[in-house]
Order: C-alpha cells, then structure tokens, then sequence
C-alpha cells in the first residue's frame, strides 16, 4: 500500500503540467463555493443582526391578530405588560432583555413647512430598547438618540386666556398669531424620507395629532430629535419613534403595550427559545421569531441558499468533468506504465488505486491551497468588513464574511470526493487493461 | 304694593341665580340647531398656499342624531352626500355609486371643521360647563368632555351676555394643549333665529383656517324617516 502510494505521489510530481491544471480546477471550485458561502454568511449574517439588534429584538411577544391588525386597529392588539409577564420573562432562562414597544397611527405637523403626513408611531423606553436592540443608536445619521429621561409632560396649561374675546368682524383681516404653547419637552426621531421630505432641521418643532381609543383628539408638540435609519431595504419610510412613556400618558394606555421586543442570550437561538417562551407566557399572546415577524427574509435567505446550492453543483460539475477530462488524458498517455506496472505483478486493483489515488492527491493539494486561501480571505474581510450600499439605502452597510470550520471541512472532502468520482472512470479503464496489449501502445 | 315689588324682584334674582351654565350653553347650543331644520352652508378652506376651495352643502337635520348634507356645489362635488344617524356616520361618493362609513373626528371636506363640529352640536349632553370667568360683556365657560365619545377633552366657549351669542370657542386636547379655535361673527336673524351666520375655525397646528358661512337656515322642517336611512343615500 506504502509503495503505491509513493508511485501515486511520484506520478503526480512527474505530469507536473496535467497535475497543476487539475490543482487548479480543485482550487478554482473550493474558492468559488467557500468564498461564496462566507459572503452570503456575512450578507445574512449582516440582515439577522439589523434585524435582531435594531429592529425587532430576537423575538416578540403579540396578541394574536397583530400582524393583521396593527395597521389598521391598533387599539385592538394591546395587551397589559403587567408584573405576572414580567415575572413570566424573568423566569425563562435565556431571556436576557425586554422592551415593551406601543404602536399607534397618527399625524405628524412639520411646523416650519406646515406639512401634515400620516405616520406610524413606534415608542419605547430608550434605555430598555438599547438592552434589546444595541445596534439603534448606531442607526441614528443625524442628530442623537432621544433619551427617555429627558422627556418632561406638559404642566398643566396656564388658562391664561380668559380675556374678553374681541367681536369677530368676518370683513376685517387679522394677523393669525401663534396659538400653540406647550409646556412639556418631548423628542421624536424620523426616517430620512420623512426628514428630507420636510427639509427639515435638527430641533425643528413638530406636532403628532393621534386620536387615543375613545377617538379623542390629543396633541404632542416635540423637537426631532434625530434621524433614524435602519439601513435595510425595504424599511418603512413614515415611521417615526418616540418615548413610550410620553405616548402612554397622552393616549391614557396605563400599562397597556402594542408588543414586546425580547433579546436571548447569545448561545440560544430565537427557533429554540420560541416554543419555550410560548410555554411560558400561556396562549394569551403569541411568541413569534424575527424571522416570523419579516417573512419576506425567510423566504430571500431560503432563496439565496436554493441559489448557492446550484452554484455548488455547478462548480461539483465542472471541477469532475475537468478532473476526468485530464485522467483520461493521463491513462492514454501512460498506457505503457500501466502494462510495464502489470507486467511487474501489479494487480489491477493495484492499477485502480494508483490513479484514485494520484487524483485524490490532487484534489487535496487544490482544496488545501484553496481553503487556505479562502480562510485568509475571509478572515481578513471578516476582520476590516465589506462597506457596500444597499438598494435604496443612503449609508453604506458593512458586510463581515465568515464561513465555519465544518462548513470548510465539508467542501474539502467534496474536493477530495469530486477528485475521486471523477477518477474513477479513467482509473476503471487503466486497470482492466490486457498487459500485453498495453506494452505494445506507443 | 312694596311687597309685591320685593317679591318680584326676589322673584326675578332667584330666577337669574338659578340659571347654571349648562343652561345659558344649552341657550347658545338651541341658537346654532333649531329644532328640525335646513340650512345652506357655504365652506372655504384657505390653504397655506393661499388657494381657496369652496363647497356648498344643503343639510336637513331632524335631531342631534339625525341629520344629512348633500353637496350642492362645486359641479365635481355635486352628489356628494354625508349622513349621520346616531353615533355612525356614513359618505356617498356619486363618481364611484359608493358608500363609505367614516369617523367623527375626520376632517369636513377637507377644511379645519371636523365632522363633528358640523354634523352635530350636542354640547351639553357630552360636556360638563362650568363658568370659567364672567367679564363685564361675556360669560366664558369650560365644557369638559363627560363622556368617552366627545370629540373634544376640553371646550372654552365664549358668550356674550346682552345678546346670549357665542362669540368664541376653544378646542383643547386632554392635557390641555389647544388644538382649533372658532371665532363667531355676522349676527343675523334666520326667520326668527337669530345667530351667528359666520364661522371660522382655525386650525392651531397647521395654522390654516376654514370659513363657514350660513346662506339660509329654515326651522320647523319635518321629515320623513327614510331621508335618513343609509340605503337612500344617492337617491
């Protein structure tokens, strides 16, 4: 076995040219589906953290019917984030932080353009929500984080107009003055869209008008805060944020909560914590990953690896059609060997391992140098990131590449498996060569 | 002689004293809904542009929970219906044959009067007055909102005294940040009611204001239920 295995090693270094062409074939296919699966990891790995750690935490707690209702009824999804849930949460291990969050529907006043939009109103506690989401405050592009904190409501209002009101005379023109006064001190953080849609400032004044559950008109006069952009396709553009606290007062919700942003430990994942988190807090609300709440990622990613997977079989294809191109090319040109090596007393077992093995030699060396080329690539790529812009996004997202030992693992004994299929064949047909027949070939 | 003097003018001081704010708003409230009646609205809305948009609306209103407006002018809007019954409000739109249900708090024709501003004056029934501050010429009362379906938190209405006619009113939200303001003007007397024929609101937050202006207002109309069923709209 020693012996042939030194042929094997000899043969390979002597046909240096063929042998090197089909290094490189192995070589070519073990960097095109590597590197491929480490960009994809760095892209959907770059997604799930948006989405984790700036949007929706790792999972969610809703009432039923939230997805269908948010939008249009608001009211009628919220539930009571109460001391029994949050003991319910303390007690279910892995849970590492919360967020309550309240969702309503309003009318955002730009006071300096007078423009009026309708918006989507996300509030939270700026504290517990960068437990959850860390990443948030790195989405802010202009201005800062608003701070719950700092949020004042208004004092009662002075009734300091009880004055005589003036006759109205319809034919005179009156200047308008300025009627609104507030007390309170309250900020507001929009989307880009929203912002350049505006023209918008840093400190510009705005009031959100929203009608609470009763339908009652209320009022918020806040400052934009800052500009908050989550760096995803697709984000929603008339979405503002503001403190829960601040919302909660001015609709009357009391401890009444629109969903619930949660964060797991890092060594959990959100399918696994999911069905234990619904076990924990009853059939009252529903536990639902970040992958449930954006389907649509579910479905890109799944495509993306349906993708991927073709491109594997591709490259699979290409590299034995290469491999067998160039051992059948070899066993014609050392038809002689063959017959010399048979007429040595090697079996033809012997004849069929001595070109698997030569091909399995070859395939290792170009999967070696192509994993090692492909771990340097990635790993420094991983370290510094891929800065590209998204569609639609005006921030560059950066992209860290990362692809698992196993994973590189697996495409070496591809390598090394596609090296000897495609072996096979040729090797079939220099083993069952008659000797005679071969030594008399030139 | 003395005597019945005394007693008349006794009389007359209890009479004045026994009259509570509820009941001088409910005055001022019979003066803008008479009873069953028609009346021809003309709205505009000044935008901030400087353009104007005018709508003509004929209105029948039996009760606070009856009523319905067809829109008589510009010719585009011609057709155009709203319809209150009870607490539901309901649009005909003529180009499209439909029926649509909306919201109290949304806005009339686009302008600064909410629906319910226009489609129903029932101050009393949902807010609690109380006298504010009485000055020499004008009682000026608070309604706060009594129940959950007042459009309103707060009001401040504006009276004056000599000849019981609103002459302002304030529209607060619950923490009393002041949302509109209606100034009353043009006293005019409509076969005998006599009230304001102009109104305008204006809007605090996007500073753009609506006029609204009372072409003719008949009283004593009576009308048959079916001019208030939602089937009959557009018809």
């Amino acid at each position: 076995m020693w012996d042939l295995l030194r042929v094997a090693l000899r043969n390979v270094g002597r046909n240096k040219r063929r042998s090197l062409i089909t290094a490189i074939t192995v070589f070519i296919g073990v960097l095109v589906i590597a590197g491929t699966r480490g960009l994809l990891n760095g892209l959907q790995g770059e997604i799930r953290s948006a989405l984790t750690q700036k949007m929706h935490g790792d999972l969610q707690l809703h009432k039923a019917g939230y997805q269908d209702s948010i939008d249009a009824s608001p009211y009628k999804v919220m539930f009571r984030f109460d001391d029994a849930l949050q003991q319910k949460l303390r007690d279910t291990p892995g849970v590492v932080a919360w967020s309550p969050r309240l969702r309503v529907l309003g009318l955002l006043n730009h006071q300096k353009s007078q423009t009026t939009v309708p918006v989507m109103i996300q509030a939270f506690d700026s504290v517990a929500e960068t437990a959850v989401c860390p990443r948030l405050p790195a989405s802010i592009v202009q201005g800062g984080m608003l701070v719950s904190g700092t949020e004042r409501m208004e004092q009662v209002q002075r009734d300091d107009d009880l004055a005589e009101a003036q006759p109205f005379d319809p034919g005179k023109k009156t200047r308008p003055k300025s009627l609104l006064n507030t007390s309170g001190q309250h900020q507001i953080l929009v989307t880009p869209g929203l912002f350049r849609g505006f023209e918008a400032a840093i400190g510009d004044e705005v009031v959100l008008l929203l009608q609470d559950k009763n339908n009652m008109q209320q009022a918020v006069v806040a400052q934009i805060a800052g500009v908050l952009d989550y760096g995803l396709p697709n984000a929603q553009n008339r979405l503002i944020w503001m403190d829960a606290g601040t919302l909660a007062r001015t609709l009357s919700l009391g401890d009444e909560i629109s969903e619930l942003a949660i964060s797991i430990d890092k060594n959990a994942t959100a399918e696994d914590m999911k069905p234990l988190l619904q076990a924990r807090v009853g059939n009252t609300l529903v536990a639902e990953t970040y992958l449930d709440i954006t389907g649509f990622l579910r479905d890109a990613m799944t495509l993306q690896n349906v993708i991927f997977n073709a491109i594997v079989v591709i490259m699979f294809l290409i590299v034995v059609a290469a491999i067998v191109n160039t051992s059948l090319m070899t066993v014609m040109e050392r038809t002689r060997e063959i017959g010399t090596l048979m007429a040595l007393g090697y079996q033809r077992k012997h004849i069929l391992f001595l070109f698997l093995i030569e091909s399995a030699a070859i395939g290792l060396s170009g999967g070696v140098a192509a994993l090692i080329a492909v771990a340097a690539g990635i790993a420094y790529l991983g370290q510094t990131g891929m800065q590209f812009v998204l569609p639609g996004q005006t921030d560059a997202t950066v992209l860290h590449p990362y692809v698992s030992v196993l994973f590189l693992s697996m495409v070496l004994a591809l390598a090394l498996l596609s090296a000897v299929i495609a072996a096979f064949l040729p090797a079939y047909k220099a083993s069952h060569m008659r000797p005679v027949e071969a030594l008399s070939k030139s | 002689m003395r005597i019945l003097f005394a007693v008349a003018l006794a009389m007359t001081v209890l009479t004045a004293q026994a009259e509570t704010p509820a009941d001088i708003v409910k005055e001022v409230e019979a003066r803008l809904v008479p009873g069953s009646y028609s009346v021809v609205y003309e709205l505009t809305n000044h935008r901030l542009d400087g353009s104007l948009s005018s709508y003509e609306v004929r209105f029948d209103i039996r009760d606070a929970d009856h009523a319905r407006g067809v829109f008589t002018k510009p010719e585009r809007e011609k057709g155009r219906e709203v319809l209150r019954v009870d607490d539901a409000l309901w649009t005909y739109l003529p180009g499209i044959g439909k029926t649509l249900r909306i919201a109290d708090r949304d806005s009339f024709a686009g302008g600064d009067f909410s629906n319910a501003d226009i489609l129903r004056v029932d101050w009393t029934a949902k807010y609690a007055a109380s006298l504010a501050k009485e000055t020499p010429n004008q009682w000026i009362f608070d309604l706060v909102a009594k129940t959950p379906e007042a459009a309103y938190a707060k009001m401040r209405l504006w009276v004056d005294k000599a000849s019981r006619q609103p002459v302002q009113q304030y529209f607060y939200d619950s923490r009393g940040t002041l949302l509109k303001r209606c100034r009353y003007g043009s006293i005019q007397n409509f076969g005998g009611v006599t009230r304001p024929a102009f109104l305008q609101m204006e809007n605090v937050v996007t500073t753009q204001k609506t006029e609204l202006k009372v072409l003719t207002l008949r009283t004593g109309q009576t009308f048959k239920e079916s001019r208030f069923a939602v089937d009959n709209l557009g018809k």
